[in-house]
């Protein structure tokens, strides 16, 4: 039996998927989205998450603290004594690691709610990254008969993608940038698995949907809208094309783990914003939806 | 009392009295399996609001509380004076019908729908032979914080002249205060227990309409009690007991027929004055319409909403109570709907005027409460529930047209009255649950959604219901099922088990004053393990339930000896026919429905909190936990953080939830061994309370849960406490589902969602999947769970939200793929989500 890391399960969730769902989110991500709204999901391992605002100076986690780096002299272990000691709820650590078994125990509380079409969703983070673990919780799933979202850029080696995907009722892909020179540079990493594991789905019958997030001045340019619904109006499969205006919901969280927001003042994004860009997708047919 | 009692004793006088009222009201539902036009409710859904209803609605709105005393207090004494040694039901008969003879008619600009209470919307009345408390609030119920009621000088000066040196030893509640057993009398004040709002307003929570009584039409009471005076068996001893009851009722429909002819009169007079051809025509259906009803049988839909409105406004000269209920009007109405609109005498708008008009009117009714009880009860709720849709006595779907167009004046109305339920069972379709969830939607919790299978399982095992006879389900006051077959319902012995906590860590003694008030059950400090602690706090609920119930008993003995409701009572299952008020047994008297009431969630929290850090982790003494909670956790800051993040009820942990069915059947079987006067048994607890939370929260010193002294305990009947649905809403519904719903009559439970939630009507199909998953399918043998009222939470909400923090620690922000509570969001971030809540009208 696999263990990983699990920084959220969230019970009754109404938007990562069809139906009532459990969102079981994994942590660690191979990409850096600037934009990125849960940078706690990044690093594969738990993580210490500091709530400044809350802390009183009562100089609690510094007396617990093995290496001094609660009063910034050692290097942060994420041992967590800190997070016990401290009464004001100014310590937090994101991440704990779960077994696959535990994991399922803990979705199957809430099968009654599922119906049908309700069921898990799996998202990080990039799920994809501990793939052995997904792998079991997504097999332990049907074999509850619990239908199955995968949450993900399809960031993965293909041979590892293609033992996947068979357990998965349906995909939601995040295809953040089609022009891999933007996407290495954004995001870090490059889009060739990502639009082969796309490629692969829809030549092989297993059902997904497109997210793409709109970052304006990051990838809503005529040339990637372009070029993304060139590729989409390849695939041959009935899927949706769902537009994630932008939003800075996840700014908050940057300095509680150290890290700077990179998006600046940037505001959340309107719906309506977002509308042009969507004729773009109607005028080729696509089945697209603004969330 | 014998240990046989159960929560399924049904005693024979039971039995004997369901029957007999069954047969007296053999379908007062007028539930069916209709076939619905789905073209005609297709247009129900895309009607407007009509410019009647938006300028009646805006003078409900717009209206300021006023209590008139002169207007009804001046007759109700003059009528009291001049009956000195009558009969108790003559004597409230007569001061009724004087009241119905000489108040002024009230008529307003625009309406269809007529019979008002006050001169103004919104006003209250006096209520001289009920209670005198105002002699207290005179100067200062104009300016108070809590709901001020503007009074004028003139009827400052009456009240003060006329009014309290008259009443202030007749009226009801002194003679409570003077009768009270001296125990009782004494510590009542402290709060361990409280008997509702009984004391200051007689019988309510009652069923206000039936199908029978429009059909049957107030002439058919005043004939069945002439003729019951004729040819009843007059060497019965008790027959000249019951011919004042009879008499009574027959002063009393006299009176109601004067009332009705008399806006009959000044509608036409009107109509004669007006100048506008339009509004004559309504003047002269207002006229003709009350001179048939409500003495005769409707012709059309009109008329039985006007007659139905009618029988209902006598009840707010009758007296103060609250909760006359008109229950399942989709039902009880629905023929008269139905006819009209086949024949092409009735357009969806002007039966949405019709529907809007008697909904204003419920909006319009009002009561004025003691200071301390505005601050218990938010608002002045007067209890009025309609309930919506459900199942017939087949269980088979009743949802109509007339349901439809219900929820979408309640939509267009949304105003605090009247309270409105939508039925949840398997057999109740989607589309219907999805109508109901959009108005959900718009905000203000309305309306809620009551479970049918588990209630119905608990009326069939505790009182003795047929399965039939339950399926004629009706619904009173703020969440309850009731059936027509049980007179009145009433909660006037309330337990506070939060009160009873506190007094486990004193050993019985007040903690403000030193008074000891409960039982001694030992110094805390002494005990040895959690059942040390769980049998003190039922010895403590314990006596605040003997307490509680012997103050209800006083107050039933007063309605019998003075305070009667014969216009209550006539409708009331077998009184008319036994010549019986209900207060004196009619229909084997009223059924207790006592209410659980503030701190119950705090209590399992506490005993979790005590377990889990006293004597399971060993962080702490009892001796150490005791002297925390005296300095209300000042230098207790650890045990206070150890005692806040044990496990507790909401978030799905049987370590804290264990504690839940056993503390309810304690509570439960306690109140079995006191029945109720004329031999019914107390076992229809309500596990509810409204805002009193806030108020008992501030009498209290600290808890073991982790709670600070002052703060508010926890809200609702069995909603988690405020901040501690970490787990999310559906582990805080599997917590829920877990009392035992068989013995619970009611609960009330709340749960919280963003807005952003509810955006699409997608997410509309998942609310209800939700709400159907939780009352359907959950809780004790799958029957479903009982209530749960959404909160779509407001502006104003997330605004208290940023100020106090740590009561929303449970606020999630939902957004795809994204995880994050509301408090942990950036205060900018937060004014964003907050103008687009504004921005999306969700008030």
């Amino acid at each position: 039996m696999k263990s990983g890391i699990v920084f959220d399960i969230q019970n009754l969730s109404f938007h990562d998927g069809p139906g009532l769902r459990t969102t079981v989110f994994l942590k660690g991500c191979p990409l850096r989205c600037p934009w990125c709204s849960n940078p706690e999901s990044q690093d594969p391992r738990p993580q210490l998450m500091l709530y400044p605002e809350r802390c009183v100076n009562c100089g609690e986690c510094v007396k617990v603290c093995p290496t001094g780096a609660a009063e910034g002299k050692g290097i942060c272990t994420n041992c967590g004594r800190c997070v016990d000691a401290c009464l004001h709820g100014a310590r937090k650590i994101a991440g704990r690691e779960m077994t696959s078994e535990e994991v399922i125990k803990e979705v199957l509380k809430d099968k009654v709610f599922y119906g049908a079409d309700g069921g898990v969703t799996v998202s990080g983070g990039e799920a994809l990254m501990q793939p052995e673990f997904l792998l079991e919780i997504l097999h332990g799933c049907k074999e509850e008969g619990i239908h199955t979202v995968l949450d993900s850029t399809a960031f993965c080696k293909p041979e590892i993608f293609r033992k996947i995907i068979p357990y998965v009722d349906l995909a939601y892909v995040d295809m953040k940038c089609i022009i891999p020179e933007i996407h290495e540079k954004l995001m870090a990493v490059k889009n060739d698995w990502i639009l082969e594991n796309i490629k692969y789905m829809d030549q092989n019958g297993h059902a997904f949907n497109i997210r793409m997030p709109i970052i304006p001045g990051y990838n809503d340019s005529d040339e990637i809208i372009d070029e993304t619904i060139r590729f989409l109006k390849e695939l041959k499969s009935d899927f949706k094309t769902w537009l994630l205006p932008f939003h800075a919901y996840g700014k908050s969280k940057y300095p509680r783990i150290g890290m700077e927001w990179p998006m600046g003042d940037m505001k959340n994004m309107d719906r309506s914003e977002a509308e042009p860009l969507a004729d773009k997708f109607r005028e080729a047919n696509l089945n697209v939806e603004i969330q | 009392m014998s240990d046989k009692i159960t929560m399924f004793t049904v005693t024979d006088a039971e039995y004997e009295n369901l029957n007999r009222c069954m047969e007296e009201l053999p379908d007062p539902i007028g539930a069916r399996n209709w076939d619905p036009d789905y073209k005609v409710i297709d247009q129900i859904k895309n009607l407007e609001k009509t410019k009647r209803l938006i300028t009646l609605r805006n003078r409900v709105l717009d209206s300021k509380q006023q209590l008139y005393i002169k207007e009804r207090a001046k007759l109700v004494t003059e009528s009291y004076q001049a009956t000195e040694g009558e009969d108790a039901n003559i004597r409230q008969a007569k001061a009724l019908a004087h009241v119905l003879e000489n108040y002024p008619v009230i008529i307003r600009d625009d309406e269809i729908i007529v019979g008002s209470v006050t001169p103004t919307p919104r006003g209250c009345l006096w209520f001289p032979e009920v209670c005198d408390w105002l002699i207290n609030e005179i100067d200062t119920i104009s300016t108070r914080e809590y709901n001020p009621t503007y009074v004028t000088e003139e009827d400052k000066e009456y009240y003060l002249k006329e009014v309290h040196p008259y009443w202030k030893d007749r009226c009801s509640s002194a003679r409570i205060q003077k009768q009270l057993p001296d125990e009782v009398r004494e510590k009542q004040k402290y709060g361990l227990w409280s008997c509702g709002i009984s004391q200051e307003q007689p019988i309510g929570h009652i069923l206000s309409l039936d199908k029978h009584r429009l059909e049957r039409g107030i002439k058919w009471y005043k004939e069945q009690a002439q003729n019951l005076i004729d040819t009843s068996d007059k060497a019965d001893p008790k027959y000249v007991d019951k011919i004042q009851f009879w008499k009574a009722v027959i002063i009393i429909c006299d009176a109601v027929h004067t009332f009705a002819l008399r806006y009959a009169d000044e509608a036409k007079k009107m109509a004669q004055e007006t100048k506008d051809e339009k509004r004559k025509e309504e003047l002269l259906r207002v006229s003709a319409a009350l001179e048939k009803v409500p003495w005769n049988a409707p012709d059309n839909f009109y008329e039985a909403v006007q007659s139905a409105w009618f029988m209902q406004l006598i009840y707010y000269y009758e007296s103060n109570a609250v909760a006359e209920s008109p229950g399942r009007v989709d039902q009880k109405l629905y023929n008269y709907f139905k006819k009209d609109l086949e024949n092409g005498k009735l357009s969806l708008e002007e039966a949405e005027d019709i529907v809007s008009g008697y909904w204003l009117k419920l909006a319009e009714t009002n009561k004025v409460y003691t200071e301390g009880e505005s601050r218990y009860r938010t608002g002045n709720p007067m209890f009025q529930n309609i309930s919506l849709g459900g199942t017939d006595v087949n269980g088979e779907s009743a949802v109509n047209e007339l349901s439809y167009l219900c929820l979408k004046v309640e939509e267009f109305v949304h105003l605090d009255q009247p309270n409105v339920a939508v039925w949840v069972d398997d057999k109740v379709p989607d589309d219907y649950l999805e109508t109901a969830a959009k108005v959900v939607r718009t905000g203000g919790g309305k309306p809620m959604f009551l479970g049918v299978k588990s209630r119905l399982d608990h009326f069939m095992k505790t009182n003795g219901l047929s399965e039939k006879a339950a399926r004629t389900y009706d619904s009173v006051c703020c969440s309850f099922m009731w059936h027509p077959y049980l007179p009145n319902m009433d909660h006037a012995a309330d337990v506070n088990p939060g009160i009873a906590l506190e007094y486990v860590f004193t050993n019985g003694k007040d903690r403000k004053t030193g008074v000891q008030v409960g039982p001694q059950t030992g110094d805390p400090r002494d005990f040895k393990d959690i059942n040390d602690v769980y049998n003190a706090l039922v010895k403590q609920v314990q006596y605040g339930i003997q307490m509680a119930v012997m103050h209800a008993n006083t107050i039933y003995k007063i309605w019998q000896d003075f305070l009667r409701m014969p216009y209550t009572s006539m409708f009331q299952g077998t009184a008319l026919k036994d010549g019986l008020d209900v207060t004196c047994g009619g229909s084997l008297g009223h059924t207790a429905a006592e209410g659980v009431s503030v701190g119950l969630v705090n209590c399992i929290d506490s005993l979790s909190a005590v377990e889990k850090v006293v004597f399971d982790s060993k962080q702490a003494t009892m001796s150490e936990l005791v002297d925390a909670l005296d300095h209300d956790f000042q230098g207790y800051e650890k045990l206070q953080d150890a005692l806040i993040h044990a496990p507790k009820y909401g978030t799905d942990d049987d370590y804290a939830d264990k504690w839940l069915v056993d503390f309810e059947h304690v509570i439960n079987h306690e109140y079995l061994k006191y029945p109720m006067r004329f031999g019914r048994l107390r076992k229809n607890p309500v596990y509810i309370h409204l805002s009193a939370g806030v108020l008992y929260g501030s009498m209290m010193g600290a808890t073991p849960d982790g709670r600070n002294a002052g703060k508010p305990l926890a809200e609702g009947g069995i909603s988690p406490m405020q901040g501690l649905e970490l787990k999310g809403p559906s582990a805080s519904m599997r917590s829920a589902a877990k009392w035992d719903y068989t013995e619970i009559n009611s609960v009330v439970y709340n749960q919280k969602f963003h807005p952003r939630v509810l955006e699409k009507d997608d997410d509309i199909k998942k609310l209800t999947r939700l709400v159907r998953t939780y009352l359907c399918d959950m809780g004790v043998d799958e029957l479903g769970a009982n209530h749960v009222q959404i909160n779509v939470v407001s502006a104003e909400t997330l605004r208290d939200a940023q100020e106090h923090p740590e009561n929303y620690r449970d606020l999630i922000i939902r957004v795809a793929g994204y995880t994050a509570f509301f408090t942990e969001i950036s205060r900018d971030l937060q004014d964003d989500l907050i103008a687009r809540v504004e921005f999306d009208g969700i008030n």
